[in-house]
């Protein structure tokens, strides 16, 4: 049994570099923003990556959002 | 009035108990970790890219081929008091990268039109299943069980964390550290866990909870 790590500090990251890994989800999951719109709506996801794609996606709609 | 806790408070002491559920029980060294969408925050074990697909090992047994991917999407409720778990994602897999996948359990609160908040993915077959999805095909794309989602409740009562570390061990797919504390250990997570939803379901419906407490008292 390994003893229990302290919780290392939160990572952020600026506008461009929030962008940036959008862009690799997007591209990483191997479908359009529209197709993983589509199985987001009734969180029917294809694959495992489609929808960690999508979480990712759509906390930089509501992050980016806020900052517009 | 108290200040309410912040975002990155909660989620830091959210993975912090995630990450010792983990550590004292079936997985050495895991350290998952928060990151902040502004507004959103990930758990996840690569903060930088929390849509990276890896996982981390079960078990201490090295003879053993079983990873976990663990990812949380948090943020405040509507009250900006208590925090919520908006989507989650458990993954099963025979390696880190999590392409020889076994299954997942895939939770995103609030879905439209009748869908399950949370469902289950298993990639397999069976002749019956084949069978059946031969017969029901009316498009031109193939289906497979593994494209089948699986309901497995809603919000309140979805399937948890400890409940998959009981499988692994119940199933034994892998040993936990200590035989006599991992029943425990579950149980007291699993109870918080249970605790939160009941005051979560009792802050949106008080009226029923006040019914309900005159009734039972």
């Amino acid at each position: 049994m390994t003893a229990v790590h302290a919780t290392d500090p939160t990572t952020r990251m600026d506008l461009h570099e929030r962008r940036s890994v959008r862009d690799m989800a997007i591209q990483s999951s191997g479908f359009t923003i529209d197709e993983l719109r589509q199985q987001a709506r009734f969180n029917e996801f294809e694959t495992l990556q489609a929808k960690l794609s999508w979480m990712v996606v759509s906390a930089f709609e509501r992050s980016s959002g806020e900052e517009s | 009035m108290a200040k309410s806790p912040s975002l990155d408070a909660l989620s830091r002491a959210f993975v912090a108990e995630i990450n010792s559920l983990l550590n004292t029980t079936v997985c050495d060294n895991v350290v998952l970790q928060t990151s902040d969408w502004r507004g959103t925050y990930f758990v996840s074990l690569n903060p930088r890219n929390p849509a990276e697909r890896r996982g981390f090992k079960v078990g201490s047994d090295s003879k053993t081929n079983l990873y976990l991917l663990v990812t949380f999407q948090l943020s405040l409720d509507d009250s900006d008091q208590y925090l919520m778990v908006r989507s989650s994602v458990f993954a099963l897999a025979r390696d880190p990268e999590m392409t020889d996948e076994l299954f997942h359990i895939d939770y995103e609160r609030d879905k439209q039109d009748g869908y399950s908040d949370a469902h289950l993915q298993v990639i397999g077959r069976s002749d019956a299943w084949d069978a059946l999805l031969t017969e029901t095909k009316t498009g031109k794309k193939p289906k497979s069980l593994g494209k089948l989602h699986l309901p497995t409740g809603g919000t309140r009562y979805r399937p948890t964390l400890e409940d998959l570390l009981e499988f692994l061990v119940y199933e034994e797919f892998c040993a936990p550290h200590d035989d006599e504390k991992f029943e425990s250990i579950v149980a007291e997570s699993r109870a918080e866990f249970a605790r939160k939803q009941l005051r979560a379901a009792i802050r949106r419906d008080l009226e029923t909870a006040k019914q309900a407490v005159k009734d039972f008292s």
